[in-house]
């Protein structure tokens, strides 16, 4: 497919973030993400995106000309690249994995929903709260109840960093 | 499951609306539930059960029978091998880490679930669907332990049927497993129904 797009003379898109940053990329690139592809489908050429920051979606474009490009021979460079891309902050992540969610990059989601998952899965409660901004609404009571209920799953030692 | 998937986000919106007074400014309400569902569906039970105690909204949501589907379809699937001589030797095999290699791991029986301990039965496994095992025991238990591998939690449940009909797998249906009521009408504790069916939804034993 990346072939017979270079041969004709290469389509522009522009994107424009929520703080009024515009990006120009290569349509072959853009249309990786299903939302950009269903505007261009329908003619558009500019494309605002009212829900993806600037910060995000300098990210996110690397990303998808990265990952525009692949071929068998750059598979390791790409996998170093996904390693260094998720390698950041939780808030990073939630906002990088919220502006995929919107752009549907399936691929994307799929690894940034792992990464926070492999990162979380050995955090102990408190540190999960604290990474997710949530305030624990339980009586002391009520949280006692469903610690005794699954002991087991609160045994051992956890991890209580929060990066 | 669309129909189940809808009726359960109006629960959950219904408790996502005491959330949005707490904290307005938070990171956390951009973040759609979806992808906190996806994110939730990825960890491994023990880490689950932890995360129920972080909010009332999680709780409601790692509950939910949605979620048990959706978490169940990223596991892999296992293999369970009960040893004919010892009941006791149940080896499950499971492919790790999505390599070709399987691991053998053994999974043995809590003595207190030896149900009638001086006859000769051990318990016998019948049945198992979703990472849920149905065990019966001797010929007058009126008890059939369960074991949900996903929790690693044995329970028991009272059957007023004496047995299934040993080496005979039970009727199942949608994952059900149905039981034919008939002897032991006398005793006491059983229901007073003369030809009844009972049903153990398999399904709904796995949380």
């Amino acid at each position: 497919m990346a072939s017979t797009t270079e041969t004709k003379q290469k389509k522009m898109l522009i994107l424009k973030s929520a703080d009024n940053d515009e990006f120009e990329i290569e349509e072959s690139v853009g249309v990786q993400s299903e939302t950009i592809k269903n505007l261009v489908e329908d003619g558009f050429t500019f494309v605002p995106l009212p829900n993806v920051y600037t910060k995000a979606l300098i990210k996110i474009i690397d990303y998808l000309k990265k990952h525009a490009n692949k071929t068998d021979s750059n598979d390791e460079e790409i996998k170093t690249f996904d390693k260094d891309f998720v390698n950041t902050t939780f808030d990073d992540l939630f906002e990088l994995v919220s502006a995929a969610n919107y752009l549907h990059i399936s691929c994307l989601m799929n690894m940034l929903c792992q990464t926070i998952a492999d990162r979380i899965k050995d955090k102990s409660p408190e540190a999960v709260r604290k990474i997710f901004h949530i305030n624990c609404d339980y009586t002391p009571e009520e949280e006692a109840k469903i610690r005794k209920a699954n002991a087991q799953a609160f045994e051992g030692q956890f991890d209580e960093s929060l990066d | 499951m669309a129909i189940e998937c809808f009726t359960w986000f109006k629960q959950l919106l219904l408790c996502s609306r005491h959330r949005d007074g707490d904290d307005e400014a938070n990171l956390f309400t951009r973040l759609p539930d979806c992808l906190l569902i996806d994110i939730l569906s990825r960890l491994p039970a023990d880490c689950l059960f932890r995360c129920r105690r972080d909010c009332r909204v999680w709780n409601t949501l790692i509950s939910s029978p949605y979620f048990s589907t959706l978490h169940l379809k990223r596991d892999r699937p296992v293999v369970i091998i009960q040893c004919q001589r010892c009941f006791t030797n149940l080896f499950v095999f499971r492919l790790k880490n999505n390599k070709e290699m399987m691991m053998f791991t053994e999974l043995l029986l809590e003595s207190e679930l030896m149900i009638n301990k001086v006859g000769k039965h051990d318990p016998h496994l019948r049945y198992s669907c979703d990472g849920v095992l149905l065990f019966s025991g001797s010929s007058r238990s009126y008890q059939y332990p369960i074991y949900t591998i996903r929790t690693q939690m044995w329970k028991k449940i009272h059957c007023p049927t004496p047995n299934l009909t040993p080496y005979v797998s039970p009727a199942i249906v949608n994952g059900a497993v149905h039981l034919l009521l008939g002897k032991d009408l006398e005793k006491p504790d059983t229901p007073p129904c003369a030809k009844g069916i009972m049903v153990l939804n398999m399904f709904m034993e796995r949380t």
